[in-house]
């Protein structure tokens, strides 16, 4: 102990106390810049993705390559930032895409498709649904979103074990005859 | 001086082999024990110098860097600002010379929290904020905060409605250019979400160095604007179309 203080004490010249916080103040901004904009592991929350989505949360793997809907695809799920709370997430499925004709029912209904009007998403926008209609407030109440507030893609639940998956693309196109 | 005796070879005494293993273990506990980390380093300084003082100097600049990367995302940014739409206040030479561009500092902290990344930050009327465009998201545009969530704005020309009362956590973005054809803000795509704006602008480095205080929007007066080149009250007509906290807004529930 009293070996290890000694050499502690003569290594901590003003130039290594220097380079040691220059290295772990890189290290941190180096973390920070991978954590931003490659990936990000969070607890989900909330019932509005129910089967995709425990509502007791699971923890999700982010891409954060997809922000700004860059290679956003319809049926994606995708993390934004909420627009009517600064500061918080919410994780919705891709619907429509700017340009794309989509039916906005009424909130909460549990059919898809029954009532509403007819919309065209603006362009830059997207339209966004959970996969929990009835417990789901999404682009049904506050309509498209700017593609500019997604800040990521979902790509797999990493925990808890059991329900380690890829979280998949389950819209696909209607087949017709 | 005489030879250095040459070792004896091992198998000098091949009778007695119990003392010598005695031996060889005396030797190896005796030998200087070489770390893997010394070792590593002994190896390491047998490369050519050229070589090491690279990776000295390397290891010394690669952590600045990602600090540097932070810095420009979450703390100061350096823009350009490009466009009609935010003259005369920005790039006043705009009707002279089309190519202006105003050199903007930018600040990238998100205010409030500990950490930067964190969005609490407090907006006022007159500010001029950064954000991604709702109607581009690669595109990021400057504007002025003309409404807070709560207020009344008459639209002007290009917006189908003739009021809107600003929504919750949202603004309403306006140019300062006094032509709409010449400005593409709320009134084209509608009140902004907060959540979209990234920095304000602190201050104006080229062509002319001014702070910008944005409490000088409410008194009509332009920064660096001694000779009141734009008059006593700059934009009044933008303050009058605005009814402050015409609404009282309730936090909508959160799912």
């Amino acid at each position: 102990m009293d070996r290890l203080l000694r050499t502690t004490l003569k290594r901590s010249t003003p130039a290594h106390v220097f380079r040691l916080t220059l290295n772990g103040l890189g290290l941190f901004c180096a973390c920070t810049l991978v954590w931003e904009h490659l990936v990000t592991v969070q607890l989900s929350e909330g019932p509005s993705m129910y089967p995709t989505f425990h509502p007791r949360g699971d923890y999700l793997l982010i891409s954060r390559v997809h922000r700004h809907g860059r290679g956003v695809a319809v049926g994606d799920v995708v993390r934004f930032y909420h627009p009517s709370f600064l500061g918080v997430n919410g994780a919705k499925r891709v619907i429509g895409l700017p340009g794309d004709l989509v039916c906005r029912d009424l909130p909460f209904s549990t059919e898809a498709g029954g009532t509403g009007e007819m919309i065209r998403v603006p362009e830059g926008h997207v339209y966004l649904a959970g996969d929990n209609l009835p417990w789901s407030r999404d682009s049904r109440n506050y309509g498209p979103i700017p593609m500019g507030l997604i800040n990521g893609k979902i790509v797999a639940r990493v925990w808890p074990p059991s329900r380690m998956m890829w979280v998949e693309n389950t819209l696909k196109p209607a087949q017709l005859d | 001086m005489p030879p250095p005796t040459p070792p004896a070879p091992p198998n000098s005494n091949p009778n007695r082999t119990k003392p010598r293993q005695q031996q060889q273990q005396q030797q190896a506990r005796q030998r200087p024990r070489i770390s893997f980390l010394s070792a590593l380093r002994a190896r390491y300084a047998t490369l050519p110098l050229p070589f090491r003082r690279s990776v000295r100097v390397l290891g010394a600049t690669l952590p600045l860097l990602p600090i540097g990367l932070f810095f420009s995302e979450h703390v100061l940014q350096v823009m350009w600002v490009r466009g009609p739409s935010m003259t005369p206040y920005l790039n006043e030479d705009y009707e002279q010379m089309h190519t202006a561009s105003d050199m903007v500092l930018v600040n990238m902290w998100g205010g409030g929290g500990l950490w930067p990344w964190e969005r609490k930050r407090r907006l006022e009327r007159g500010m001029v904020v950064t954000f991604r465009s709702p109607a581009n998201p690669r595109h990021i545009a400057i504007k002025r905060v003309v409404g807070l969530p709560g207020d009344r704005i008459t639209t002007r020309e290009p917006c189908l409605k003739d009021a809107q009362v600003v929504p919750f956590n949202h603004v309403w973005l306006e140019g300062d250019a006094r032509d709409p054809r010449k400005s593409m803000d709320s009134n084209t795509y509608g009140p902004v979400s907060c959540s979209l704006i990234t920095g304000r602008v602190l201050a104006v480095l080229w062509p002319r160095w001014r702070w910008l205080n944005w409490e000088d929007w409410e008194r009509g007066l332009v920064e660096g604007d001694t000779e009141r080149r734009f008059g006593e009250g700059y934009r009044q007509e933008v303050r009058e179309r605005v009814v402050k906290e015409a609404v009282k807004l309730e936090r909508p529930q959160l799912s």
